[in-house]
Order: structure tokens, then sequence, then C-alpha cells
């Protein structure tokens, strides 16, 4: 009798730690897909800033400041495919 | 028979309240498990719905021009919050409106949503507190450019698309939601477990025509014109007339709340645009040729009580050629002449005028041509003019298309390619010929005569040194309710580029400008200044291969215009571009159009600026260092590394000129004395 009390305390003890051991791995998880998230959204943001940083409608303002200015078509040169420098 | 005692009853009572017990356990355990089974289930386990991504949307170089992101949306159980103090320190540190932080914190509340979507990042630690609940939602990200926006639309804040591609194409673009069972902790909060998540299928990729450097180009060229010439508004359309590509659509209104892609939904009164069309259809039916001639009485023709007026000054006799170099209206009314009221309207409407272009974009206008019925005696005139019918500014590019390629009306389109989530292709854009609208021979004809505009007509302010452009400009009265406002204009142009092998249509329109309004002169303009960039632009959807064989030698223009074009052009060279624009644009709108009569061009006198100046670095006086004792070598170093310039003067009076210490402006000459 003692010993199928004992063999019931220890199957239980076991079904419990390993229920507790994969809601804690579960919660790990979970925590590590928050941060996937979190950290795709900002690498969204910091790509997003860049693209609209680099753009003309943010840069034209500055260009003018710094005197800059589009080349003349006379300043561009076409090379045409396979012409050797 | 001895009566039981009262405990023998309550023993009675408890065994038989035991075995109803135990029967009633029985009678839930046998008969209704499944019920209890789906209690404990529900009350386990939450269904939880997992947004898809919406599509991404890309240029047609790949680069992505709306993608999404997830974001949060949170609410407050303001009772079931503990630490109250933290709460409002998260909340306040992802911005939320004082407002909210203040009803989150008030416990008369049961529950408070936090209105707008947040970075997952910016409210985690407010997430992690007890009584604040989250729930994700997708965002999209736009790029910065209004006429991007334009084209793609929005998505509203419940991710309902609302217009542009987004409300197009939602179906593809918006994916399906996937709905998990995850269960619940003790707290109630979601546990998810690994094997019980279906992914969410995220929207398909779709791949635009658009080019975002020459897309860019046009916006920025645009917003400049119209602040510049005090418009109220203007649209600029870029096709490939080879495929029918869109490659550019910038909008542009003052009223900063019009956010419509004007470019398909606001048709206009196209002017003399539209000369070019007659031109080609006179030639088509045989019944002119480039060469023949009319009488244009002076430039003043009354018809049906109506006098239709040219206005620029022209020799009399005018060939087709001309009529359309000069824009003569009473030229192209007398050629008209020769065409049916029938013909003419088959001709619009062969151009694609008065029916949508079926674009893949939302609330397109068709335009307006009125069925031959409805005309009034004038409106023959008038059609042939550019006036009584309205066009958007997509149809009358894509007409343009027809004369660029060799006769062919295209579909255009918007959308190159849809890639599902799975990289498979969906759909990718094919060559839509919607019918041959003039012949190959014709198309020549009448590109050689829109080369002349550019070259010596009406809108020289548009051509190149380098390269070629043809086209032809368009300035009409505007109307409204009806009748016609007396200085109001719509300017236009719509140019071919280069004119023997045209890459671009493009076409600008100016709404109402105030500093000038002649089509060939203030869209001539900006039309210039859109192909020196795209020139200049590292990928702007230009064959460079291909252009390559049209450059010839920089041409000398003389006439008065062309030197009026030559000084903004030079001006340009110590200019910014917008300021460029800006000024060449108010400078050129102020001039009258343009007259190739030599008698008058002497009466111009034009100042070609001196040779450019670099603007002077601004520069702050600094002290010459002392260099005494130092050898020779260090000394230069020191003064080079103060920035001044070294020069050696050998047995000079003095080491050091001016002396150590003097303030002295940066790159001025220093003389160091050395010993013989």
């Amino acid at each position: 009798m003692a010993a199928l009390l004992i063999g019931f305390v220890v199957v239980a003890s076991a079904v419990i730690w390993r229920r507790s051991y994969g809601i804690t791995q579960a919660r790990h998880m979970a925590d590590l897909d928050r941060r996937i998230v979190q950290l795709e959204a900002e690498r969204g943001r910091l790509a997003a800033l860049i693209r609209d940083e680099s753009s003309r409608t943010q840069l034209g303002p500055i260009v003018q400041q710094l005197g800059m200015r589009i080349p003349d078509d006379r300043q561009v040169r076409s090379i045409p495919r396979g012409t050797q420098p | 028979m001895k009566a039981p005692g009262r405990l023998t009853i309550v023993h009675g009572v408890l065994v038989v309240f035991a075995l109803a017990l135990i029967a009633k356990a029985g009678y839930e355990q046998l008969f209704r498990s499944d019920y209890w089974s789906k209690i404990g289930q529900r009350q386990h386990y939450v269904s939880s719905g997992l947004p898809a991504p919406r599509g991404q949307i890309l240029d047609a170089t790949g680069r992505p021009l709306v993608e999404s992101r997830e974001m949060v949306r949170i609410s407050v159980a303001p009772r079931q919050v503990r630490n109250r103090a933290a709460l409002a320190r998260d909340l306040k540190l992802a911005s939320v409106d004082p407002r909210f932080v203040s009803m989150s914190l008030d416990t008369m509340r049961k529950w408070v949503d936090v209105p707008g979507a947040f970075l997952p990042n910016s409210v985690a630690p407010a997430i992690a507190l007890r009584g604040v609940y989250s729930k994700p939602v997708m965002d999209r990200v736009y790029a910065t450019s209004g006429g991007i926006r334009r084209i793609v639309g929005r998505v509203g804040p419940d991710g309902k698309a609302l217009d542009g591609i987004e409300l197009a194409l939602d179906s593809l673009l918006r994916g399906d939601t996937a709905t998990v069972r995850v269960a619940r902790d003790k707290s109630g909060r979601p546990l998810a477990a690994p094997d019980d998540a279906d992914d969410p299928t995220p929207g398909s990729t779709v791949v635009l025509t658009i080019n975002r450097e020459l897309q860019e180009i046009c916006d920025r060229a645009l917003a400049v014109a119209v602040d510049s010439l005090h418009a109220d508004g203007g649209d600029i359309v870029v096709m490939n007339p080879n495929t029918g590509d869109i490659l550019a659509m910038a909008s542009n209104r003052a009223d900063p709340a019009a956010v419509a892609n004007t470019a398909v939904t606001e048709p206009y009164e196209p002017g003399s645009t539209m000369k070019p069309f007659v031109a080609a259809r006179l030639l088509q039916l045989g019944r002119a040729t480039p060469d023949q001639t009319v009488d244009t009485y002076g430039g003043h023709l009354t018809i049906n009580g109506r006098t239709i007026t040219d206005a620029d000054e022209h020799p009399s006799v005018l060939s087709l050629t001309d009529v359309i170099k000069h824009s003569s209206n009473v030229g192209i009314v007398r050629f008209a002449d020769r065409m049916s009221v029938r013909e003419k309207y088959e001709m619009l409407r062969d151009m694609g005028f008065g029916t949508q272009t079926t674009v893949a974009l939302p609330a397109e206008s068709p335009g307006v041509v009125r069925d031959p019925s409805g005309w009034t005696p004038q409106s023959a005139a008038s059609v042939v003019m550019g006036y009584e019918v309205s066009v958007t500014p997509l149809q009358m590019v894509t007409a343009y298309s027809a004369i660029a390629n060799g006769g062919e009306l295209l579909v255009p389109h918007i959308v190159k390619e849809i890639r599902a989530a799975d990289g498979t292709v969906r759909y990718t854009a094919q060559r839509q010929v919607v019918r041959r609208v003039m012949t190959p021979e014709v198309a020549t004809e009448v590109r050689t005569m829109l080369r002349d505009v550019v070259a010596g007509g009406t809108s020289t302010r548009a051509d190149l040194a380098t390269l070629d452009v043809a086209g032809k400009s368009g300035t009409a009265l505007r109307n409204a309710h009806g009748r016609y406002i007396a200085g109001s204009y719509t300017a236009s142009f719509v140019g071919l580029f280069p004119d023997d092998k045209p890459q671009f249509v493009i076409l600008v329109k100016l709404d109402n400008p105030q500093m000038g309004f002649y089509g060939g002169i203030v869209a001539g303009g900006v039309t210039n200044v859109v192909l020196r960039a795209a020139l200049a632009a590292r990928d702007a959807a230009l064959n460079r291969g291909e252009l390559a064989s049209s450059v010839h030698a920089p041409r000398p223009d003389t006439t008065p215009a062309g030197k009026a074009a030559e000084r903004a052009r030079l001006a340009s060279e110590k200019r910014i571009d917008s300021a460029d624009v800006a000024d060449s644009l108010r400078e050129l709108a102020h001039a009258p159009p343009v007259d190739s009569d030599p008698r008058t061009s002497e009466s111009y006198v034009v100042t070609l600026p001196s040779k450019t100046r670099a603007i002077p670095p601004v520069v702050s006086p600094r002290a010459v260092p002392d260099v005494s004792g130092l050898p020779l070598r260090s000394a230069v170093r020191a003064l080079h590394a103060a920035g001044f310039r070294v020069q050696l003067v050998q047995g000079a009076a003095l080491p050091l000129v001016p002396v150590a210490g003097t303030m002295l402006e940066a790159g001025r000459v220093v003389k160091l004395g050395i010993a013989h």
C-alpha cells in the first residue's frame, strides 16, 4: 500500500513537473516571439526612416541650401552598350 | 418496534445525500461528459485572431513604396491595475494622450481603449503590467512622397482600404487572417503552444510600374512649379509609350486636404494639345498633307457668330506643319473643315477620350466627349481646338503614346506584377493594344511636326541642348459652372523624349498659374527640368544605351525664346534646381510667346550671365599660429593645419608675415621667411 502511495506521488510529481516545465518554455517562446515582432517593427521603422530621409522630398531643401544644382544635359554622358573606355 | 433514534435518522439522511451525490456525479460523468468537456475547453482555451500582414507595394525596381509592420493597440482595465505609478509612467513614455493616461488610472471606469496603434517596443513595459491588455494590428508604412501616396492610396485605422492601389487590389493585398486556439494561464493571459497555430497567409506583393526616382523628380518639380507660379495645382504623368507602363504620376493641389489622384480623377479641357490628333486624322484620311496650306486670315476667323483668334503672330498662310508649330486655332479649324462632324467625334473616341483607360486605380474619370447629336453649331470648331472636350491627364498621355510608338493606342498599366506570398507570380502585365489609330508613317509625320513645335515653335522652353524633344503645348481657358473665366488658364505641355525613339511621353499640366500662363513656357519649362533631372539621375527608367544613339552635339539656339531658355539654363549652372525652376519660370512666364519673326527678335536684348562663379565658402577668421623656433617642415605643416596657404620668402625681414596672433581668414597666404 505504501509503495503504491509513493509510486502515485512520484508519478504525479513527474506529471506536474513536466507540465510546469512546458508552461515555462511556452512562456519563454511567447516572449521571444514578442521580441521578434518588436525588432521587426523597429527594423521597419528604421528602414522607412532611411528611405524617407534619403528621398528627394527631404533632400531637396537641403540641396537648395547647399547651392547644388541639376546638371545640364550637356554635362551628362550616356554611354552606349559595348563601348570601350 | 422501537422508533429509530435521532442519530440514526441523521445518518440515514447523510447516506441518502451521499447516494444522491454519487448518483448525480455518475449521471454527469456518464451522460453529460461532452457538455462539461466543452465548458472546460471554453474556459481553458481562447480563440485568437492573428492578423495577416498586408502585401508590400514595390516600385518597378523592387524598392518598397508601402510595407506592413505589426503595431499594438492597448486597452486598460483600471480596476485591475496594481502599480498605478508605473502604468502612468509607461503610458507617458509611449506618448499616450495625457487624457487617456488619466482615464486609464480612473477606477470609476471598467475599461479604457487607448486610441492609436503603438510600436511594440514603446508599449512593451506597459503591456507587462497587470490590467493592461494588448492586441496586435497591422499598420502600413508609406513613403514620404506625396505623389506616391496618391497612387498607392491609404488604409484606414480599422484596416480597410480607402483609395488608390490599396483599394483597387484590396482582395489581393489583405491576405487571410488566421484563427488560433491558445491555452490561457491562471490569470487569463494566452499561453501560446508551438504546435497549435496556423500562420496567417500574408497578402500578395504588388510591383508597380512606377519608378520611384522619377516619381520623386516629378513630385519635386511639380511642387516647386505650383508654389512659384501660384497655381491652384497641377499634374505630371510620365509613360513609356512602347509598353504603356506609367512611370510616374504626380498630382499637387494648393489645398493640402486634397488627396485624390487627380491625374486619373479630374478631367480638364486640353486646348491646343488636341491639335496633333486632328492633324494625324487628316493625314490618315488623306485629306491633307503636311505641306498643304490654308489662309488663316491674319489669325481671325468668324464662324456662326463666334470669332476665333490666334494668340501668336504668324504668317497668314500656314501649312499643316506650321499650324501645329504656331498652334493656330484658325488654321486647325480650317483644316478640320475637311472632316465631317461624325469623323471628328470618331477621332476623339478612337484616341481613347470619353472612356476609361481601365488602369487599376479607383475613381477613374472617363472624361467628357459628347455625342454629336448634342453638339452646338460651334462645337465642331471647339473640339478641334481642345474645347468642349474633357480628358484626364492619363488619357492624354496614352493618346500621345500612340503618336510616339508608331500608331498603336495601348492600355496603360500601373501594375507590373503580382506575386503571392510564396513567390508564385500571379499576374504579369503584358503590352496590350487597344487599336491602331494611325499608320507608322502618319505617326512619324506627326512626330516631325511636334519636333518643330519644340525646335522653333511655341514650346522651345522644353528643349534640351543635346537631345531632341518633340511635343505640343496647350493654353486653355478654364471653365467653371458652364462659363469660361477670363484670365484663368490651364497651361499644359505633352512631350515625347527623345523625339526619334521616344522613351518618355510626359505631360505637365498646371491649373490656373498666376505668374504666366502659356503652356509652352510654364509647363514646357517644368518638362525641361524633369527631363534634365531624369538624365542626371542614377535610375530614372531611361534606356541609356538607346539614348546614346539620340545624343547630338549641342546646338546653339538663336531664337529669342531659345536665348531666354539658354540664359535660364546657364543660370541653372550656378543655382539649385528648385530655385532655378522657380526663377526661370517666373522670368519666362512674363516673356511674350515665342515669335520666330526675325524683325521682332531684334527688339530683345539678351544678357548672358558672366562666367559662373562658385559661391565663396563662409570662413571665420582665425589667428595665425606662432611657429617661431619650429623646423621649417613643422612650421609649414602647422600653418597648413590652421587653414592658411604658405609662401616661402628667402631672406625676409620678418620670419612670419603677418605676425603670429593676427586674425586672418582661412585660405589667405601667410609669408614664411627663411634664412639664406
